[in-house]
């Protein structure tokens, strides 16, 4: 009861604070003490963002771009879980490629788009791979790292009492790891969306990037400010479920 | 009843390396025997190499050199026929205590609800019925051992290893543990090597105790335990018996505790 | 030591007096391209450096090159660069936006960028209107030559939805046509040449020249020049009158010379390929504005245009005057 209390609390807070940010930014404009071309102005974002969900313009774009980031959190999950268990499982192959990896993750994925462009086209494609791109190291660390990190005593103890490789990996490795892998997918969803979004900033002709470049483009710093805040939008729902979802797999860690 | 060696090691010394030319030998030229169904501890000051018998017996760790007999076979890898307790607990955390006592039955191939069905009366057995659908963090310390004890004795290993089981217990608690421990080991009359630090608990609960000398861990002596059965482990120390046998095992224990300690005050 | 001492401290004085002196020789001026260098559109600037004009008129220009028009026109609103080459557009988006700026040097009064076909598509692609749902690219999205390619389709009657208009950069339209990352784009010359000379694209609509441009837009349209800010033409008139006498001064050599002369004059990283260049260039001549001054005329055309894309509703309501300020090319004109 206290507890639900204090969260409410903290609730109103950050609602306060949040009002009061928007107050001092419409005031401010309004008065002329910070331009207006640069940061626009609250109650522009608004009017602009109810225009853009009244006629639909919005959702088009945003589709597009969930499209890619689905696609590219997906493909990008996958393909780190799956690299992160071969490099667990066979420690042949992670000292061979661990070098690699450490490598291909330091480079500027932000640089690299253009040439992903030119390899996989201004389509899907290219922005599929820039969102697999961020999130697959992500994923890849977080399962290695949570393989390598499962209790030796309970593999010790799940092998004495009977378990064979296969079993072990269902019942131990996968569970263990799962853990990691919900907290990394949280920070992956993110990276994807920029994947996405970056991508098609960079060449494309719909989506929220676009959306944003052309914005730009026409010095409309309202339409660029009101894209920023429907990704931001689309991100804190994407984390709330995820959250809930990440609550469900590891309530055995609540105590 | 005593008929054939349950557990069986001729020599044993295990050796780890610890750098390119040093190493460091944790048991040195060990020779028991442990009867079928006799209860047997094994105590030693810290660090004398006990927890590394039972991971050679179990097959986790093979030995540097020497021969392991159990059941008259060879240990060649995990045994899956042993029951293993660790000191800290190894429950699967994110599986229920009723999913985690019928996991050793499903390695072996159970299907699920026979499984199930054993598990609960295991659960009953050690005292839990009400918890089957708990997780693991959601009990006590003392509960968690009932817990890994059904886990081990649900698919009926006839050796029961048991490393420092009831360490991190308090001492009520453990008390309790201890006489269940008792009375299930004289239903089902299965082989047990317990190891201790505690004199007084190996004394309480076993047939025969060996005391080892700190490292490298050897055989210092063994000493028979006549005390009567079934026994409590509370009552039991009151036994007249009971204080010239600790007196005497001490008298053996006590050099190596020393030496143990100065050991480690050096390498602090 | 004493005497070492002394002779350093005299050196230190001597090095930044001489410091300053050269500061207070040359002028410092921020210069913002809106293409990579060497761009058809803005060659003025490219030349006017190569003359060593600049220099003449005490300038230390530094050119900072852009990958595109917006990314300029957005740092020349935002003061990280003085003056810019750029498209009227600018000017014109800006001022919806409430900013001012100035167009006052025209260098280009024609697009200057042809409409340019993936060969592969000869016979499928007749004119604009055949793009309809195909991926095309221009230089960015909402760039000048985005409003190009806009009013070319839907003057055919293809609807925005049906435009899949994408940003590919000024040089690497090349890639993006021979990868067939786009069926077309509207480009900028040299590298619009490049393809076409080595028959991996055709021209649909030539907007270099006169013919093309009034078929597409009835009138001159005011493409390319010298861009400012209305503060500061007002703060530093000084500094601008020198720029637009380099630039003006350009104009006028390109105007008197032929296109191999400007080969000549130019470093050949620029010119790459020489017979390619001039004969791009040669193609270009009539999109070049000789007298310098951008005219209400051509700038109408490109307030027509944003208007009849919908890209600016009201566009032909703003007054041309106030987008343009011819007062300095004309005092440079009076110069000589």
């Amino acid at each position: 009861m206290r507890r639900a209390a204090a969260s409410l609390d903290i609730l109103g807070w950050r609602l306060l604070l949040l009002a009061a940010f928007l107050l001092l930014w419409e005031v401010s404009v309004r008065r002329g003490w910070i331009d207006r071309f640069f940061v626009s102005q609250p109650s522009h974002l608004f009017r602009q963002t109810w225009d853009w969900v009244a006629s639909g313009y919005v959702f088009r774009h945003l589709w597009v771009t969930m499209e890619e980031m689905l696609l590219g959190f997906l493909a990008g999950t996958l393909l780190g879980i799956l690299v992160g268990f071969l490099f667990a499982f066979m420690p042949v192959v992670a000292r061979i490629f661990d070098p690699l990896m450490v490598l291909l993750n330091a480079l500027p994925r932000v640089v690299l788009a253009p040439l992903f462009v030119l390899w996989f086209g201004l389509g899907l494609l290219s922005k599929v791979v820039m969102a697999v791109s961020l999130v697959f190291f992500v994923v890849f660390f977080s399962t290695y790292t949570g393989l390598r990190e499962v209790d030796r005593d309970i593999v010790n103890n799940a092998r004495i009492l009977g378990g064979s490789r296969r079993q072990l990996i269902q019942h131990v490795y996968v569970p263990a790891a799962m853990a990691w892998i919900f907290s990394s997918l949280r920070t992956s969803v993110g990276f994807a969306l920029i994947g996405a979004v970056v991508g098609e900033y960079l060449g494309a002709s719909e989506g929220m990037g676009w959306v944003i470049a052309y914005a730009e483009a026409q010095f409309n710093s309202t339409q660029v400010i009101a894209g920023l805040f429907v990704l931001m939008a689309v991100v804190a729902l994407m984390d709330f479920g995820l959250k809930r979802l990440e609550e469900h797999f590891s309530h055995w860690k609540a105590s | 009843m005593h008929t054939h060696a349950a557990i069986r090691l001729g020599q044993v010394t295990k050796r780890f390396a610890l750098g390119p030319d040093a190493e460091f030998t944790a048991v040195a030229d060990v020779s028991l025997e442990v009867q079928a169904g006799e209860f047997v501890s094994v105590v030693g000051p810290s660090g004398c190499g006990k927890s590394t018998l039972l991971g050679m017996i179990s097959g986790l760790l093979p030995p540097s050199s020497g021969r392991i007999l159990v059941e008259g076979e060879a240990v060649a890898g995990i045994n899956k026929r042993l029951g293993y307790l660790f000191q800290r607990d190894a429950l699967l955390p994110w599986k229920t205590i009723l999913d985690n006592v019928a996991v050793p039955l499903l390695f072996r191939g159970w299907d699920a609800r026979s499984a199930r069905a054993r598990a609960r009366d295991w659960i009953q057995r050690v005292g839990l019925t009400g918890f089957e659908g708990y997780h693991p963090n959601q009990l006590s310390g003392g509960m968690r051992k009932r817990v890994s004890l059904a886990m081990t004795l649900v698919y009926e290993p006839e050796i029961i290893l048991m490393d420092e089981p009831f360490a991190a217990l308090d001492v009520q608690t453990r008390n309790l543990m201890e006489n269940d421990l008792l009375e299930i080991w004289a239903q089902e009359r299965k082989t047990v090597l317990f190891i201790t630090h505690d004199l007084e608990e190996a004394i309480a609960l076993s047939d025969r105790v060996i005391v080892m000398t700190a490292s490298p861990g050897r055989v210092k002596g063994a000493y028979d335990i006549p005390l009567g059965r079934p026994r409590s482990v509370t009552e039991v120390r009151f036994h007249p018996a009971f204080g010239p046998l600790y007196e005497a095992m001490w008298k053996d224990l006590k050099d190596e505790v020393q030496i143990s300690y100065e050991k480690s005050r050096r390498l602090a | 030591m004493t005497r070492w001492l002394r002779i350093t401290l005299a050196l230190a004085i001597a090095l930044t007096g001489w410091q300053i002196a050269w500061a207070a020789e040359r002028e410092k001026v921020d210069f913002g391209v809106g293409s990579a260098p060497g761009a058809s559109v803005y060659i003025q600037v490219d030349l006017a450096k190569a003359l060593g004009y600049f220099a003449e008129e005490g300038l230390d220009v530094n050119l900072q090159h852009f990958k595109g028009g917006a990314v300029a026109g957005a740092a020349l609103v935002g003061g990280s660069i003085e003056i810019s080459a750029n498209a009227v557009d600018h000017v014109i988006k800006a001022k919806q936006q409430g900013k001012e700026l100035r167009m006052i040097v025209s260098f280009t009064h024609l697009p200057g960028t042809p409409l340019v076909v993936n060969t592969k598509y000869r016979n499928e692609i007749k004119s604009p209107k055949d793009l309809r749902g195909r991926p095309v690219g221009v230089t960015a999205p909402g760039s000048a030559t985005d409003l190009l390619m806009r009013y070319m389709m839907s003057k055919e009657g293809v609807r925005p939805e049906e435009m899949k208009i994408i940003g590919v950069g000024t040089n690497t339209i090349v890639p993006a046509i021979e990868n067939d990352q786009v069926v077309a784009a509207i480009g900028v010359d040299p590298w619009v040449t490049h393809l076409v000379k080595r028959g991996k694209g055709f021209l649909l609509v030539d907007l270099r020249t006169e013919k093309d441009t009034r078929a597409v837009f009835g009138g001159p349209y005011q493409f390319t020049g010298l861009l400012a800010r209305a503060d500061i033409i007002e703060r530093r008139p000084g500094m601008i009158q020198k720029v637009v006498n380099a630039l003006v001064k350009a104009n006028r050599w390109m105007a008197a010379n032929p296109v191999e002369k400007w080969a000549e004059v130019l470093p050949p990283e620029l010119v790459g390929d020489r017979a390619t260049w001039i004969e791009s260039f040669k193609a270009s001549r009539e999109t070049f504005t000789a007298d310098s001054l951008p005219t209400k005329e051509a700038v109408m055309t490109v307030l027509r245009t944003f208007e009849a894309v919908g890209q600016i509703p009201n566009a032909t309501r703003m007054d041309p005057d106030g987008l343009i300020d011819t007062r300095f090319v004309r005092k440079a004109l009076e110069r000589k």
